[in-house]
C-alpha cells in the first residue's frame, strides 16, 4: 500500500511580505530613478559572462572593438614601407567601427531611458530582483578576480612574476607567437583573451583540460604541491626502524610472572604482551615490586596505504606525482617519507626484535575528496580518494 | 428509365451526405463521451477503447466521402456521355462497391481499375482526417514554396520518377568504381594528373569544367550530328600487339567476378526491358538508401557516444588529440608545400590501393603485425587502467527536505508521530482541508532521493532548528515549540539531507 516517498529539493520560495508596504517613500522614489541605471549596469555585467542569449552580437561587438584598438592606438614606430593598401583598408574599418560603436552606445542608452519613461513604472520587486541580479555577477567576478590573483605570500608572488617573465620573453624577444609584436596586438590579444573567458566554451574546455594529467602536473610543478604529506625523500624499513629507537618511541610495558610456562609459549607470550600493551597506552600499569617480572619494549611500526580512484569505479595505488604516494611513513619526527609496500617489509629485525602481530593489522578505509580532503567512511561519487593505516608491532625483552 | 436511375442516384447521393454528417456528429458524441470519461472514471483502458472508436468512426466517415467524391467523379463523366446505354450498369456497380464499404468491409483489395486509385484516395482522406489541425510548416528559402497537403499519390509518383532519374547516377557510380579499380588504367593516369594540375592551381577547378562543356559536350554533340563514321574500316579480327601501360596497371578481375559477368553475359543479350530497368533502378535505390541510413547511423553512434561523454575518458582525450592537431597544424602549415603533399598523397593513395600491390601489402603488414602481436602477447599482460586522465570533478550536491508531522492525542500535551510526508499540512493545505492524509511514508527509510540522485552514505536526516527561517519563507504564521511548528492539531518539524547527483554510468 505504501509507496516509497521521494523527498523533495530544497529551493528558495520567496512569499515574502510584499516590499511595498514596508519600504520608505524615499527609498523608493530613489529605486525608481536609479532602475535605468541597474538595466545598463545588469547588461554590462551579462555581456561581461556572456549570460545573454544573443550571443552572436556581443561577438560582432567584440570583432569591432578589437578593430577600433587596432585604430585607436598609434604604433610606436610608424614604418612607412608596411603601409600597404590592406593596412589602409583595416584602418579605415578601425575608424568606421569606433564611430560605429559610440553611436551604438549612444542609441543603447537612450532606447534604455526612453522605453522605461514610457511604459509602466517598475514594481518594488522588479527593482529588488535586478538588484540581486547585479550583486550576484560582481560576486561571481569578484570571486575569480580573487582566485586568480590571491597573492598572500611571497612564494606566489614570485611565482606570477616568474610565469609573466616567462609570458614577456616568449611573446616580445623570442617571437613565439606570431603576430604578437607590440603593445598593440598584446593589448588585443589582452582584450579576447579576458573577453572569452566566460565563454561556455571556454569554461567546459578549461574543465576538460584539467582532467589531462599532463595538465595538472605542468601546473603543479609550477605552482608547487598543495599536498601537506607531499615528499621526495624515500625511507627504508630500516632506517624508519632505527629512526624510532634514536626517538625512544616506543612504549615499555612490565610483565609479571605468575607462572613460568607463559614464557615457553610464544603464543601466550604474544597474548599478554598485546593485553598489557592495549592497557598501557591508556594508562601507567602499577606493578608489585615484590613479584618477579619482565620488561619488554614494544613498537608499533604504522605505514599509511593511499588510494585514487581512477576511471569512476577502480582504486589502485597509483597517485599522482605532486601528491602523496601509494604507501607513507609518518615518522616520529613529524615528516613524511615514502615507502615501500609494508608487504614487501623484511621481517627479521635487528637486536632481538620479534614480531608481536602475526600479520598486519588493516584499519577501515577513510574516503576523501580528489584533494584528499576527508568525507567520511564510506564510498560515495563525491569520493576519489581514500587512505587506512597498516600498523604492526614488534617486541624486544628489555635488559 | 434512364431519369429513374438519375433521380435514384441522386437519393442516394443525399442519403450518403446525411450518413456523414450523422458520422460526424457520432463522433462529436464520442469525443464528449470521452471527456466526461475522462472525468469519471479516470482509467486508461477505456479511453484507448474510446480512442479506438473514434478512428474507426474517423475511417468510416472518410471511407464514404471517398466513394462520394468518386461517385461525384462518375456523375460528371455521366453528364458528358450521358446517352450512353450502359450507364446504369456502372451506377449499380458502384452502389454495390459502396454498400460493401460502408459495411465496414474494409479488404483493401484494389478492385476498381479506375485512374486514380481507390486506395490512395482513402489513405489521403483518412490521413487528413486524422490530422485535422494543419502540420508545422517548414522553413523555405523562396517564400512561395508551400508545403503539400500529404498525399499517397504524389509520394508514390515521386519515388517511381526519382527510381527512373537515378539510373544515370548508378551508372556514374559504376563508371567511378571500374575506374578507381583501374580497369581502365589510362583514365586513371588521367584523373590523377588532372587532380594533380588543380593541387598545383586550384584556379583550374574553374577551367577544367568549363573546358569540359565546351569541348567534350558541345562539341561531341556536333560530332554527332554531322560527323558520320571513321576513317578506318573495323576488322573482326581481335586487336594485335600490347600496351606497355595496359600491361603493367590494367587489373583483371578475378575469377569470381569473370565466373559472375559470363553469367551475365548469357543474360545481357536479352536486352533489359523497361520493366526489368525499373527493378533494376529500384534495387540500386535500396541500395542507395540502405547505405545512407547506415551512414547515418554511424554519424549518430558517434555523435551520441564517443563525443557525448559515454566514455569519459576516451572522449576527453578525443578532445584534446583534436585540439593538439589544430595547433600543430596552424604551426606547421606555413612550412609545408600543400601542393606536393596533396599531389604526392593522391598518386601513393592511388599506387598503394591498385588492386595487384594491396594484397601483397596486407599480407606484409600482416606478417609484420602477427609477430609484434606475439612479443605483446608475452609481455604484457598486466594492468588495462590507463592513468592519463583524472576524472575527479565534484558532482552536484543539493539538499532535500522532509516534513515529520505528529498529531495530537486526547490530551493535548501528547503527540503522536503520524507520518513522514513532503507536504507541511498545516491548515491551508490541500490535503488538509480534504481531510486526508498527505502523501508520505511511516519510516524514514522509506523516504527516497529524487530520480538520479542519491543520498550522501556519509550523512544522516538533520533536523532544521532554525525554525523561523524556513517557517517565514512559506509565509507561515504559526507557533513554535522547540523544532516543531505547531497548529491546532498538527505539528511537524523539517528534516533535511544532502543528496549527491549521480551520473549516467558508462
Amino acid at each position: 500500500m505504501e509507496s516509497p516517498q521521494h523527498a523533495s529539493f530544497v529551493t528558495h520560495i520567496n512569499q515574502r511580505i510584499p516590499l511595498i508596504m514596508s519600504t520608505p517613500l524615499p527609498v523608493l522614489k530613489g529605486l525608481s530613478d536609479i532602475y535605468p541605471l541597474l538595466i545598463i549596469i545588469d547588461n554590462i555585467l551579462s555581456t561581461l559572462l556572456w549570460t545573454t542569449d544573443d550571443s552572436g552580437t556581443i561577438f560582432v561587438n567584440m570583432v569591432m572593438i578589437c578593430l577600433s584598438i587596432r585604430y585607436l592606438i598609434i604604433p610606436t614606430k610608424l614604418n612607412l614601407t608596411e603601409i600597404t593598401s590592406q593596412y589602409v583598408l583595416l584602418d579605415y574599418l578601425g575608424l568606421l567601427c569606433s564611430s560605429f560603436l559610440f553611436c551604438s552606445i549612444g542609441y543603447y542608452f537612450h532606447t534604455v531611458i526612453s522605453e522605461t519613461r514610457n511604459s509602466e513604472p517598475p514594481t518594488v520587486d522588479d527593482i529588488v530582483m535586478l538588484l540581486e541580479n547585479v550583486e550576484n555577477k560582481l560576486h561571481v567576478i569578484k570571486k575569480q578576480v580573487l582566485n586568480l590573483f590571491m597573492i598572500d605570500s611571497y612564494k606566489i608572488f614570485f611565482q606570477w612574476l616568474t610565469l609573466a617573465t616567462f609570458i614577456q620573453v616568449l611573446i616580445f624577444r623570442l617571437h613565439f607567437i606570431p603576430y604578437i609584436d607590440d603593445t598593440k596586438s598584446y593589448l588585443i590579444l589582452a582584450f579576447i583573451l579576458s573577453s572569452i573567458f566566460h565563454t561556455r566554451t571556454c569554461q567546459g574546455l578549461l574543465q576538460l583540460l584539467w582532467r589531462i594529467k599532463a595538465v595538472r602536473i605542468a601546473y603543479f610543478w609550477w605552482r608547487g604541491s598543495n599536498d601537506k604529506l607531499y615528499s621526495v625523500k624515500r625511507l627504508t624499513p630500516l632506517a624508519y626502524f632505527n629512526m624510532i629507537i634514536s626517538d625512544k618511541s616506543y612504549i615499555t610495558v612490565t610483565l609479571t610472572i605468575h607462572n613460568t610456562d607463559e614464557l615457553t609459549k610464544i603464543e601466550t607470550l604474544r597474548n599478554r604482551l598485546i593485553e598489557l600493551y592495549e592497557q598501557g597506552e591508556h594508562s601507567t600499569q602499577q606493578t608489585e615490586m615484590s613479584t618477579p617480572s619482565l620488561t619488554f619494549n614494544i613498537i608499533k611500526l604504522t605505514v599509511q596505504e593511499n588510494q585514487r580512484k581512477w576511471g569512476g569505479i577502480n582504486w589502485t595505488g597509483e597517485t599522482l606525482s605532486y601528491e602523496r604516494t601509494n604507501f607513507i611513513i609518518n615518522s616520529p619526527f613529524g615528516t613524511i617519507f615514502n615507502s615501500d609496500n609494508p608487504l614487501n617489509y623484511d621481517t627479521t629485525f635487528p637486536g632481538n626484535w620479534i614480531k608481536l602481530d602475526e600479520t598486519w593489522n588493516k584499519s577501515p578505509w577513510t574516503y576523501q575528496d580528489g584533494n584528499w580532503g576527508i568525507i567520511g567512511s564510506k564510498d560515495s561519487p563525491e569520493c576519489f580518494t581514500r587512505s587506512r593505516t597498516w600498523s604492526l608491532r614488534i617486541f624486544q625483552r628489555k635488559i | 428509365m434512364k431519369e429513374y436511375f438519375r433521380l435514384k442516384y441522386i437519393e442516394l447521393l443525399d442519403s450518403m451526405l446525411n450518413a456523414e454528417e450523422l458520422l460526424a456528429a457520432f463522433n462529436d458524441i464520442d469525443s464528449t463521451n470521452e471527456e466526461i470519461s475522462m472525468v469519471e472514471e479516470n482509467e486508461s483502458a477505456s479511453n484507448k477503447s474510446v480512442w479506438n472508436k473514434e478512428l474507426l468512426t474517423k475511417m468510416a466517415s472518410s471511407l464514404v466521402n471517398v466513394s462520394l467524391t468518386k461517385l461525384k467523379n462518375k456523375q460528371q463523366q455521366l453528364d458528358g456521355k450521358n446517352k450512353d446505354g450502359d450507364d446504369t450498369k456502372t451506377d449499380f456497380v458502384a452502389m454495390e462497391e459502396l454498400q460493401k464499404y460502408i459495411d465496414k468491409t474494409t479488404d483493401m483489395k484494389p478492385t476498381v481499375e479506375d485512374e486514380e486509385p481507390f486506395l490512395a484516395l482513402f489513405l489521403d482522406k483518412l490521413i487528413s482526417r486524422l490530422v485535422p489541425e494543419p502540420l508545422p510548416a517548414r522553413e523555405h528559402i523562396l517564400p512561395d514554396v508551400v508545403d503539400q497537403e500529404v498525399s499517397v499519390a504524389i509520394l508514390a509518383s515521386n519515388v517511381h520518377k526519382l527510381s527512373e532519374r537515378m539510373e544515370n547516377v548508378f551508372e556514374f557510380q559504376d563508371t567511378m568504381v571500374r575506374i578507381l579499380t583501374w580497369r581502365q588504367p589510362s583514365t586513371m593516369i588521367i584523373i590523377l594528373l588532372i587532380l594533380t594540375k588543380i593541387c598545383y592551381n586550384p584556379m583550374y577547378l574553374i577551367l577544367l569544367p568549363l573546358l569540359y562543356l565546351s569541348l567534350g559536350i558541345i562539341i561531341k554533340q556536333y560530332n554527332l550530328k554531322y560527323f558520320d563514321g571513321t576513317h578506318s574500316r573495323q576488322s573482326h579480327r581481335e586487336k594485335i600487339g600490347k600496351s606497355l601501360i595496359n600491361d603493367l596497371f590494367k587489373h583483371e578481375p578475378s575469377s569470381y567476378t569473370t565466373a559472375t559477368t559470363t553469367n551475365s553475359l548469357n543474360t545481357t543479350p536479352q536486352e533489359i526491358t523497361h520493366g526489368m530497368q525499373v527493378v533494376l533502378n529500384l534495387r540500386d535505390f535500396q541500395n542507395l538508401t540502405t547505405s545512407q541510413l547506415h551512414m547515418m547511423d554511424s554519424l549518430s553512434s558517434f555523435l551520441n557516444e564517443t563525443a557525448a561523454f559515454k566514455d569519459e575518458r576516451i572522449t576527453t582525450l578525443l578532445l584534446v588529440g583534436l585540439l593538439l592537431s589544430c595547433i600543430a597544424f596552424k604551426c606547421l602549415s606555413p612550412f609545408i608545400n600543400w601542393s606536393l603533399l596533396c599531389s604526392c598523397t593522391l598518386w601513393l593513395t592511388a599506387i598503394i590501393t591498385h588492386p595487384k600491390l594491396l594484397p601483397r601489402l596486407k599480407q606484409l603488414h600482416w606478417f609484420q603485425s602477427h609477430d609484434k602481436q606475439e612479443i605483446s602477447t608475452t609481455t604484457l599482460t598486466t594492468s588495462t587502467i590507463k592513468y592519463d586522465v583524472i576524472l575527479d570533478q565534484p558532482p552536484s550536491i543539493r539538499y532535500v527536505e522532509i516534513f515529520e508531522i505528529y498529531r495530537q492525542g486526547l490530551i493535548p500535551t501528547t503527540w503522536k508521530f503520524f507520518i513522514y510526508s513532503k507536504s507541511l499540512f498545516n491548515p491551508t493545505d490541500e490535503y488538509r482541508r480534504a481531510q486526508t492524509p498527505p502523501p508520505g511514508v511511516k519510516d524514514l527509510s522509506q523516504v527516497q532521493a529524487p530520480d538520479q540522485w542519491l543520498f550522501d552514505p556519509n550523512s544522516e536526516w538533520e533536523i532544521d532548528y532554525n525554525i523561523h527561517d524556513w517557517a517565514s519563507d512559506r509565509n507561515l504564521d504559526l507557533s513554535v515549540d522547540n523544532e516543531f511548528l505547531i497548529d491546532s492539531t498538527f505539528k511537524r518539524r523539517r528534516l533535511t539531507r544532502r543528496v549527491i547527483k549521480v551520473l549516467p554510468s558508462s
